[in-house]
């Protein structure tokens, strides 16, 4: 078992009469990458401020390393931040960036040059070193925020949607990146993103945050597979939330209604009780098409179908009005918009349904 | 070549502009200044450098002497009130920073002249600040502050604040305040964050006031004509005498290329250090 670096415990945070966090927990361990993933004022810059010290929360304590460090202020406390536009400093050239954190450390001279150097040969930019931030890409810019930041050897180093304002190309590219960057380093990585797929690419465990609120804290895959709430569900990956009421379970079958008939379903993770409404969380890959009727099947109707990344999507209404998404591999042409289809499903999750905020497919 | 044409013909009245109001009494000024003084005529044709040797006489060298260290002084109040002001300024929340801007520019809607009356009203033996001094028991006798040196700081300092306000706050309202947050993560405390960050990007701003002040400042004849009583004599007030009381033109102009080759330099300076074309805050 790793060692805890980084602990919040019972963090409260308001502004004025708008409560941001809502006693916030979590263990952090050492040489992990954790992403909080959520949507815009979910508080999850808040949090990273805190963790900073660049805030105090009203309530709750931080540690780090197994000190409190609740009320020191950010120059006392080991921990480095990339702001999400980088905040490089204007006047000041990459090598002179870099450096500032060893600067005002008192570190010499030449431990400086060689440390800089390094740092800039570990995120590829030798040769830059008298370049000015605004003759930079964005791209360059992201590198030089690493770097001013990792030379201090954080404990911890956090990452406040670092990608964001980089096209897609680059953004792909630069997730990689900052993950080898993170096995190289060893340094524990906390990291905001509101973009699932970055939080899926590079994580070790997501936490889904929620008006200030953990949702579910997971690994990527638990966290698609098995997601606790509808929230997460939706948050995560394409979902079909689906309101039945259980008529009976048959081992880890059930049969339950739907608004749109009854359907029979293979059920991963805990069972429901029978005589119970839920809400049943279906992938869209496991949303099956077929053109003859079969048991525990619905009859719906195509609406739209588009191919995209080597999946097809296609989108179909229910008796009841409900839209779901089916999606396969490879290019499917059999159905089109306007037929008629029976659709059953493979497997399903069951979910808690959190209502405000959410998104359904 | 007909857009071309067309485009000439379009910025055509601002070179006119310029010729007639700015390079033709240029050279009027320089010419006039080479040449000999004439009682019948005012000026004779005569070539001659000795305006510019007369500058060096002591009496005239005292009243550069003088002018510099009002502007210095003045220079240096300014920047020490209007820093702070104008950068705090730009840290208000936007409603209330719109209100002190106005408190800082309504003075401007009235006349200078009139305003720097109403400074020796305030200052005068028997003003309001001499009468709540007493009121008070600070003092016993009324202090003497009208007609000395410190009024007609007093009054450059007042008339020239709003400059180097906008001069720092046009600087410090562009500034990126994550930056701060940045150097403070990266280790700095905040007296140190300040120095390096904070003050190293309003740095532009503070300069740009330097010479917003400090270039009037050598000049404003008026303000030390009424607050001075005329025992101070600047540069300014040395250039109106020999032009309208004395009418010696020729000299008159002498000193007021040296008076502009003096602010050019100033200026020449500012740009060395801040590698910039414009001043900030030049409204």
């Amino acid at each position: 078992m790793k060692q805890t670096i980084l602990k919040l415990d019972n963090i409260n945070k308001s502004f004025g009469k708008n409560q941001v966090l809502h006693d916030i927990s979590l263990d952090v361990s050492e040489g992990e990458f954790i992403t909080f993933l959520g949507p815009s004022g979910c508080g999850k810059t808040t949090m990273l401020r805190i963790i900073a010290g660049l805030l105090e929360p009203d309530s709750g304590r931080v540690f780090l390393g197994g000190e409190d460090v609740t009320s020191l202020p950010p120059n006392k406390r080991n921990v480095n931040t990339i702001f999400q536009n980088y905040a490089l400093f204007p006047h000041m050239n990459v090598e002179t960036n870099i450096g500032y954190g060893l600067r005002i450390k008192g570190v010499k001279k030449t431990e400086i040059k060689k440390r800089v150097k390094n740092m800039l040969s570990l995120v590829q930019l030798e040769g830059f070193e008298k370049k000015m931030p605004n003759e930079l890409s964005g791209g360059q810019r992201q590198r030089v925020a690493i770097a001013r930041a990792a030379i201090n050897n954080p404990r911890v180093l956090l990452l406040d949607e670092p990608l964001g304002a980089l096209d897609l190309q680059l953004r792909r590219y630069m997730q990689t990146e900052l993950k080898s960057l993170q096995t190289t380093l060893g340094i524990t990585f906390i990291y905001i993103t509101h973009d699932q797929e970055e939080a899926m690419n590079m994580s070790d465990r997501i936490v889904v945050m929620r008006d200030g609120r953990f949702e579910q804290i997971d690994t990527p895959s638990r966290l698609y597979d098995y997601p606790k709430t509808s929230f997460t569900a939706s948050f995560v990956g394409m979902a079909n939330l689906i309101n039945a009421e259980i008529l009976s379970t048959n081992g880890d079958t059930v049969n339950a209604r739907t608004s749109a008939g009854v359907i029979s379903v293979l059920i991963n993770g805990p069972l429901p009780d029978p005589d119970q409404s839920a809400v049943l969380c279906i992938r869209s890959e496991n949303v099956l098409l077929s053109k003859e009727p079969a048991s525990g099947a619905l009859a719906a109707d195509v609406t739209d179908s588009a191919y995209a990344n080597g999946l097809m999507t296609t989108h179909l209404r229910l008796s009841d009005g409900t839209v779901i998404a089916a999606s396969k591999y490879g290019l499917c042409t059999d159905f089109h918009a306007g037929d008629s289809v029976f659709v059953s499903f493979a497997s399903a999750v069951i979910v808690d349904r959190r209502d405000n905020n959410e998104k359904t497919q | 070549m007909k857009k071309r044409s067309r485009a000439w013909i379009c910025v055509l009245p601002l070179y006119i502009f310029t010729i007639f109001f700015v390079a033709v009494p240029l050279v009027y000024v320089i010419v006039l200044s080479l040449l000999s003084r004439d009682v019948t005529w005012g000026v004779t044709g005569k070539f001659t450098l000795s305006n510019y040797a007369r500058i060096f006489e002591s009496s005239y060298l005292n009243v550069f002497k003088q002018s510099l260290t009002v502007a210095f002084l003045t220079t240096l109040i300014t920047s020490l009130i209007g820093y702070p002001f104008g950068y705090f300024m730009a840290r208000l929340p936007k409603k209330r920073r719109s209100i002190v801007m106005t408190f800082v520019i309504v003075p401007f809607w009235t006349n200078a002249l009139v305003r720097i009356y109403g400074w020796i009203i305030l200052l005068r033996s028997q003003g309001l600040l001499n009468s709540v001094l007493q009121i008070i028991g600070i003092v016993s006798e009324p202090l003497k502050i009208l007609y000395t040196l410190p009024a007609v700081i007093i009054g450059m300092v007042y008339s020239l604040l709003p400059f180097m306000i906008f001069a720092v706050y046009s600087s410090a309202e562009k500034m990126d305040f994550s930056l701060v947050d940045a150097a403070r993560d990266l280790g700095a405390g905040r007296i140190k964050a300040f120095w390096t960050i904070t003050f190293r990007c309003t740095l532009p701003g503070l300069l740009s006031g330097f010479v917003l002040v400090f270039v009037p400042s050598i000049g404003l004849f008026f303000i030390s004509d009424l607050l001075g009583g005329g025992k101070i004599m600047l540069v300014g007030n040395l250039i109106q005498n020999q032009l309208l009381t004395s009418r010696d033109w020729p000299f008159g102009a002498a000193l007021s290329v040296v008076m502009m080759i003096m602010t050019l330099f100033v200026i020449w300076i500012y740009r060395r250090i801040t590698r910039v074309k414009d001043l900030e805050g030049l409204l």
